[in-house]
């Protein structure tokens, strides 16, 4: 009886594990939502391009603990690319947050981030302008208001390393061309749940 | 080992104590690795979930946040992970299922950390530092599916995410093999060292068995000999016991021997005491030639007979160790030539010469016991001259020591020309009723104590008795005595002694008497002395009387001690004679009655002289003790009756007393000891 009860319990232990195992790297490697960013640069924006450079613009949630990963990818592509690219960060303040939900971790640390320009976003109304739904989305632009990429540089929730995405960016800041221009969006929601409209996942935050 | 496993069999034992010793020290080091791990596994669980709220509590969507998955990754799927393990180690301790479960998910947290971290390289030190943790056990199976665990993790996400395990999106092929050959790497190391401590633990537990089966060897043999101890204890007092019995027995049957022997001497004396009395007076009155040896014959034949008692009484006292000595200052000289006067008759009948040398320097006077001395040398001289047939008998003394301020040594030796002893026979001479030769008694008479009992005598002394002989020429026999010299002061003491005591000389006697009681002498001119005698037997009775009257007494009779009391307290007396043994009421309860009235009565004091039958020493002390005065032992004389009764007279009435008879010569009849065997 005791063995019967034992070898069920490694069972179903085995079983658990599985699953709880499975769970972890569906969550880590499921993708955010995305929306179509504008191919040209907006006109009413925050954000003011530099002239002669590219401009990279990077939306993110002050509260998502996976943007965290997305930073330091971004800090990758600007130590890469000796100032040939302005970068952006744009961080989420919604309607109704305080200004200290907005200054949080995250915000310092971008801030903390050599040329890089922090600016608060207002209700997401950036976000919304360039299509960005998930935290730590990021846009690229030309000199000449031209979108040469759109989507995430990271490989998975909260992981740093490489990925597709960082490396398409990468080779767009340093030689202009890149063998793809767009890449999955791994973190928070920037706007509050609604229904689905593209089939991105539920689960995605 | 080999010291103390000796055969097939305890080798066997030791083997199996061995197993069981091992197996019990692997179940405490299992169980308590297992502890260790449950604290491990829940410590991992406990940062898990604190990691999980500091670093990504929430999931946000716009301003909308809902737990973080990593929070209930933490919490549920970190519980998931333990849940197992625990269970196991809080159900099964030390079994090895257990342990196995235990490492498998030691190695899944591994897997679970990395995964979170991205593949960072510190993580993976996790799996290092579980793996040596692991070999706590001292299992090296425990190891196997725990690397299984990692490398199909590893080999997992690098086929589907290698970005997780290694960091980077396309790692070399050899990653895997790299990874989990640095696992493998630490696994050899570990397994080495859990096969060396198991062999180490292996042999601590033969050297326990080893020491535990020897030590019960020795507790065994420890207790065998206790109980053969015990046991030997046990016996050895019932041993103890049994002699301490037979001892008492003996001694009890030493007492009624010596009872019986006094007895003896008690009831073969009062009639003897008839026999020589009566022969005595016999031989006062006018008798014909053959008439009178006859009775001499009766005389000598009685006084032999009294010897052997004697003989027989001393060797009791000697056998009970009752035989002491009295040191006084005598002299060796006088005593010589009392024992040579005493045997001279026996000595010409036989046509022998005595004489006595006294050696340059002998001293005059020593302090010893004279009376010991001369029954020692009675017996030699008595012996020399009875197995001497002619030639002559030499009494030599001689200072063989002088030790000024110290003990001198005094050496008596009496030779003869006799018979001489037989060689073979020599070594029989001091042994109790033997003599040299059956055929001796039957020639020379004797019981054969006398040597004996003078051997103990002069040991009892201090000094030594030995003898030297040649069958046909003759013997030497000699004592040696270490004496001590007489002082002025000791010569002075003695005699004041001597005036106190009752058995002082007749003498001393008389004029202590005239200086203590000037006023007891008659102012009349005196009456005869009148003299109660308290006696039982008739016949003694009647030797009594005849003795008295003519020593000139009056005399009335009292056949026991009451009668005695009455008539002492009636009349007047100038001595009471007093047998101890008596019907009714003895002579000693008699004596005590008589002193009381006298005391209570403001009496004058009547002198009590004994007269028994008891020869013993400890007889006549029993005799002064009660209150008498003096003391007679049977069978009496009417010489000693005289001597012994002036003492306790006045002077006047003492001279009153007829002188005794003229009688034929012969050995005075000691009052305790026997003379020559």
């Amino acid at each position: 009886m005791t063995r019967l009860v034992i070898g069920l319990g490694i069972l179903a232990w085995v079983a658990g594990v599985a699953w709880g195992l499975q769970k972890i790297q569906t969550y880590a490697s499921t993708p955010g939502r995305t929306a179509v960013a504008p191919a040209v640069w907006p006109g009413s924006t925050l954000v003011a391009p530099v002239a002669g450079r590219d401009t990279l613009v990077m939306f993110i949630h002050p509260q998502c603990s996976c943007t965290r990963a997305s930073l330091a990818e971004l800090q990758t592509i600007l130590d890469s690319s000796h100032g040939a690219v302005a970068a952006w960060v744009v961080v989420l303040k919604p309607h109704g947050m305080s200004d200290d939900w907005t200054h949080s971790e995250t915000w310092d640390t971008a801030s903390h981030m050599a040329n890089v320009t922090v600016v608060m976003d207002d209700e997401g109304s950036e976000a919304q302008l360039f299509g960005a739904e998930t935290s730590g989305h990021t846009v690229v632009y030309s000199a000449a208001g031209q979108l040469l990429f759109t989507g995430g540089i990271t490989r998975a929730r909260g992981h740093v390393g490489d990925n597709i995405g960082r490396d398409r960016v990468l080779s767009l800041v340093q030689t202009g061309n890149a063998d793809g221009d767009t890449h999955e969006v791994f973190g928070c929601g920037l706007h509050d749940p609604h229904p689905r409209v593209d089939g991105a996942a539920d689960d995605a935050t | 080992m080999k010291r103390f496993v000796r055969d097939d069999q305890t080798l066997r034992q030791v083997a199996a104590r061995a197993d069981e010793i091992y197996a019990r020290e692997s179940q405490v080091q299992h169980s308590s690795t297992d502890r260790a791990f449950l604290w491990l596994l829940l410590a991992q669980w406990a940062f898990a979930i604190v990691l999980a709220a500091v670093v990504s509590p929430f999931a946000w969507e716009g301003k909308t946040r809902s737990i973080h998955l990593h929070m209930q990754i933490a919490v549920f799927f970190g519980g998931l992970l333990n849940a197992l393990p625990i269970a196991l180690i809080l159900m099964r301790p030390g079994w090895i299922g257990t342990r196995i479960t235990v490492g498998i998910a030691q190695m899944l947290w591994s897997g679970v950390l990395i995964h979170l971290t991205g593949g960072r390289i510190e993580t993976h030190f996790h799996v290092f530092g579980s793996l040596a943790f692991l070999a706590f056990y001292r299992d090296w199976r425990v190891l196997i599916p725990a690397t299984v665990t990692v490398a199909a993790d590893h080999y997992l996400r690098s086929y589907f995410w290698p970005e997780s395990v290694f960091g980077v999106l396309q790692p070399e092929w050899w990653r895997v093999l790299e990874h989990v050959g640095w696992v493998a790497f630490e696994d050899v190391v570990l397994v080495l060292a859990c096969v060396r401590e198991t062999k180490l633990f292996r042999r601590l537990a033969e050297r326990e068995a080893t020491l535990e089966i020897a030590h019960s060897g020795v507790e065994r043999q420890v207790e065998e000999r206790t109980q053969q101890l015990e046991s030997e204890v046990a016996e050895r007092r019932a041993r103890e016991d049994d002699l301490r019995e037979a001892r008492h027995a003996a001694e009890a049957a030493s007492n009624a021997k010596t009872v019986f022997l006094a007895n003896m001497s008690h009831e073969i004396r009062t009639p003897m005491n008839g026999v020589v009395g009566f022969t005595n007076l016999l031989l006062d009155t006018p008798l014909d030639a053959e008439q009178r040896e006859h009775v001499q014959i009766i005389r000598q034949s009685g006084e032999t007979l009294l010897n052997i008692i004697n003989d027989i009484l001393d060797f009791s006292k000697v056998e009970a160790g009752k035989l002491s000595v009295e040191n006084r200052p005598f002299d060796l000289r006088a005593v010589a030539q009392q024992v040579v006067s005493l045997l001279s008759p026996q000595a010409v009948q036989k046509g022998l010469y005595i004489d006595i040398r006294v050696g340059d320097g002998f001293p005059e006077q020593f302090v010893a016991d004279g009376g010991r001395v001369r029954q020692v040398l009675l017996n030699l001289v008595g012996n020399a001259i009875k197995f001497t047939l002619h030639g002559r008998v030499l009494i030599e003394l001689d200072l063989v020591q002088a030790s000024p301020g110290g003990k001198d040594v005094v050496r008596c030796m009496v030779s003869d020309t006799g018979i001489g002893i037989a060689h073979d026979k020599q070594s029989l001479l001091f042994q109790e009723f033997s003599q040299a030769d059956a055929s001796t008694t039957k020639l020379f008479g004797g019981t054969g104590l006398g040597l004996a009992i003078s051997r103990r005598l002069i040991e009892l002394m201090g000094g030594l008795l030995d003898f030297s002989s040649e069958p046909g020429v003759g013997s030497r026999f000699w004592f040696t005595l270490p004496v001590l010299p007489v002082t002025e002061s000791m010569i002075d003491t003695i005699v004041l002694e001597d005036l106190a005591s009752p058995n002082a000389a007749p003498g001393d006697a008389v004029v202590a008497t005239l200086l203590e009681t000037p006023a007891r002498g008659p102012q009349a001119p005196p009456s005869p002395p009148h003299v109660l005698v308290a006696e039982d037997n008739v016949v003694n009775q009647r030797l009594v009387k005849r003795m008295l009257e003519n020593l000139g007494y009056t005399v009335d009779m009292a056949n026991d001690g009451a009668q005695a009391v009455t008539l002492a307290v009636a009349g007047q007396y100038d001595l009471i004679i007093m047998d101890c043994s008596m019907p009714e009421m003895d002579g000693y309860q008699a004596t005590g009655e008589i002193r009381r009235i006298e005391q209570e009565g403001g009496l004058p004091h009547i002198p009590i002289v004994a007269l028994t039958a008891n020869a013993l020493r400890e007889d006549r002390e029993k005799c002064l003790a009660v209150g008498m005065d003096g003391y007679l032992s049977k069978p009496v004389t009417q010489e000693q009756l005289r001597t012994v009764l002036a003492e306790f007279l006045s002077p006047q009435k003492a001279l009153l007393t007829t002188p005794p008879s003229t009688r034929n010569a012969a050995p005075v009849v000691a009052e305790e000891s026997g003379l020559a065997t």
